[in-house]
């Protein structure tokens, strides 16, 4: 398995605080990682410099081998980046948004499967309306579809699933997995969403107080699986305890 | 901020006995205009009051203290409180205004001052009184032209330069364009010709419009610089189509009021050189902010002092201030093209 994306010793700080502080993480083609944490504890932030919108104060991001200070317009081509609901551009149209990322991305079409996904979310009937007259679910779609756009290596979600219906959201997650299944990009999932990490991730990681204190593999997700009941949501409190106390 | 008010009363005794002259002249002026002035700071008053009237019940209906157990009575006091001091901001700016007057000319403007006192006193209570207007919050795309569907969907940079536009119109929307137009018809002299009095209606619309699209330009370039940070985008590319309809529009539209102004009789030559100005203004204004929100930085206050600045050196030496805008135009397309590599 390749790299899609590494973090090197990443730190950031906003003003005196220090969001992050020496975050390092691997994530292979084919893995759907999730990014647990309390709130405030750097998820946001850690996505954000990733996708260059904050500019860390050290380490690297490494996009399929392609070094986001250095190589910036490389690394964001192979990048699908979902934007937060409220940053979608009001006065255009659903269609609009999608033809000028596409645009962005040097795309000679729209991809058949984003334009397939769209159909099945129920999006074609919003489409040529305007931004500003979408719910938080419908825009919450186009986000997740312009991040799709364009076969990226790495996508990068921040809560997508907040505001999608659950036939909308089971939708995603299988759509996620098929790209996931031929290895063809990996997944970033920052979430609060337990069910998620238990049933669909590869792997995932706590944040707390801007580092990571915890890791879990596919094997260790199954075994709480398998031991049922609430056994994820009390490994993640037990994990984040010790550092909320100290 | 004492101190900054400490040195501009020093720097004003400083500079008082040159400005003696010029002060009395405007005071002179002031009394000659006196009832004009009055009825400016009625007119004023009673749109300050209203507006602020609104905005204060508004935010008291959406407070987080909504469901607090206050006593109606105390919230309508405060809403008082605070549509008297928005009020009294204003107010007290003219005051200091006639204070300095005052002190550099050595003699109090007491007619104007009291005209413009009872006129904004007038102004604010017709402004208090007058009854709250349905007012809903429209989403901006209602007021914007769509641009047509051409059915399937392309890549392109199409709807990118029409949103500078569409921004601009939403801001020019009905309930804020009607004060524009009632300003246009007021610069209407009596006794003038149909033509005439057109001419300047559509002066002060077309001039109104050009600035209000710039500042949709300056505001849309912030918006899309967030929106597509995450791309590929290289400067040019996220520029030009923000940039090249807005721009069609302010040159197409001074163009227009240039040739008004032409037929009303103004000097070619003084023409020219304003219409070369504020087209040098809008490119170089325009340039320095996509360049700086693309760069993710705020240019604001640089924005001003670009501005204020070319229109120094132009008044000072014709021809520099043009050059100065280009070159602070070309310094920041080079930074920002340097941006994502």
């Amino acid at each position: 398995m390749s790299a899609v994306l590494s973090l090197q010793a990443l730190r950031a700080r906003y003003s005196r605080r220090e969001v992050l502080r020496g975050v390092s993480l691997q994530i292979d083609a084919g893995e759907w990682f999730c990014l647990l944490g309390p709130n405030g504890a750097g998820k946001s932030t850690l996505l954000h410099c990733i996708g260059g919108r904050v500019q860390p104060a050290s380490g690297e991001v490494i996009i399929d081998g392609q070094a986001l200070s250095t190589q910036s317009i490389a690394a964001r081509q192979i990048l699908g980046f979902a934007v937060s609901p409220e940053q979608l551009p009001g006065l255009l149209t659903g269609r609009q948004c999608l033809e000028v990322f596409a645009q962005t991305k040097g795309l000679a079409q729209i991809d058949e499967p984003v334009l397939e996904l769209a159909r099945q979310f129920g999006f074609m009937q919003f489409i040529d309306e305007c931004v500003d007259t979408y719910s938080l679910g419908t825009r919450q779609k186009l986000c997740v579809l312009l991040a799709l756009l364009g076969e990226p290596r790495l996508i990068v979600l921040d809560e997508a699933f907040n505001g999608l219906d659950p036939g909308s959201a089971l939708l995603l997650k299988r759509h996620l997995r098929q790209r996931l299944s031929a290895s063809r990009c990996a997944v970033l999932l920052a979430t609060h969403s337990l069910d998620i990490v238990e049933h669909y991730a590869d792997r995932a990681a706590l944040l707390v107080d801007g580092a990571i204190v915890r890791e879990w593999n596919r094997s260790a997700l199954d075994t709480l699986r398998a031991q049922g009941g609430n056994a994820l949501e009390e490994a993640v409190g037990g994990a984040g305890e010790p550092q909320k106390t100290a | 901020m004492v101190g900054v008010v400490a040195a501009a009363v020093v720097a004003l005794m400083l500079v008082a006995p040159r400005l003696r002259e010029p002060a009395l002249r405007i005071n002179a002026l002031l009394d000659g205009y006196a009832l004009v002035l009055m009825a400016l700071a009625a007119i004023h008053a009673v749109l300050l009051v209203s507006r602020r009237k609104r905005q204060e019940q508004e935010a008291s209906r959406m407070s987080w203290l909504v469901a607090a157990p206050i006593d109606p009575s105390a919230r309508r006091r405060w809403i008082v409180l605070n549509v008297l001091l928005a009020a009294s901001r204003h107010f007290a700016i003219v005051l200091a205004v006639l204070g300095v007057l005052t002190l550099l000319s050595g003699s109090f403007a007491a007619i104007p001052a009291g005209l413009i006192a009872a006129g904004f006193c007038v102004g604010a209570l017709v402004g208090w009184c007058l009854p709250p207007r349905d007012y809903f919050q429209h989403e901006e795309s209602r007021y914007s032209r769509k641009l047509r569907s051409q059915g399937s969907i392309r890549p392109s940079d199409r709807a990118l330069s029409h949103w500078p536009i569409a921004q601009a119109f939403a801001r020019h929307r009905p309930e804020n364009s009607r004060y524009i137009l009632l300003a246009a018809l007021c610069a209407v002299q009596g006794g003038s010709s149909m033509l005439v009095g057109l001419s300047v209606v559509v002066t002060w619309l077309l001039a109104t419009y050009l600035v209000i699209l710039l500042q949709a330009t300056l505001r849309v370039g912030r918006d899309a610089a967030a929106w597509l940070q995450s791309t590929p985008l290289g400067f040019v590319q996220f520029a030009w189509p923000l940039a090249r309809r807005s721009f069609a529009h302010q040159a197409i539209g001074s163009l227009v009021m240039s040739g008004i102004g032409l037929g009303q009789g103004a000097p070619p030559e003084m023409t020219g050189q304003l219409l070369l100005l504020w087209l040098t203004l809008v490119a170089s204004v325009t340039t320095i902010s996509l360049a700086d929100s693309y760069r993710q930085q705020s240019s604001h206050l640089k924005l001003w002092l670009t501005a204020a600045g070319i229109a120094a050196v132009e008044w000072r030496q014709q021809g520099w201030g043009v050059l100065l805008a280009l070159l602070a135009a070309i310094w920041h397309v080079r930074i920002a093209m340097q941006e994502k590599t």
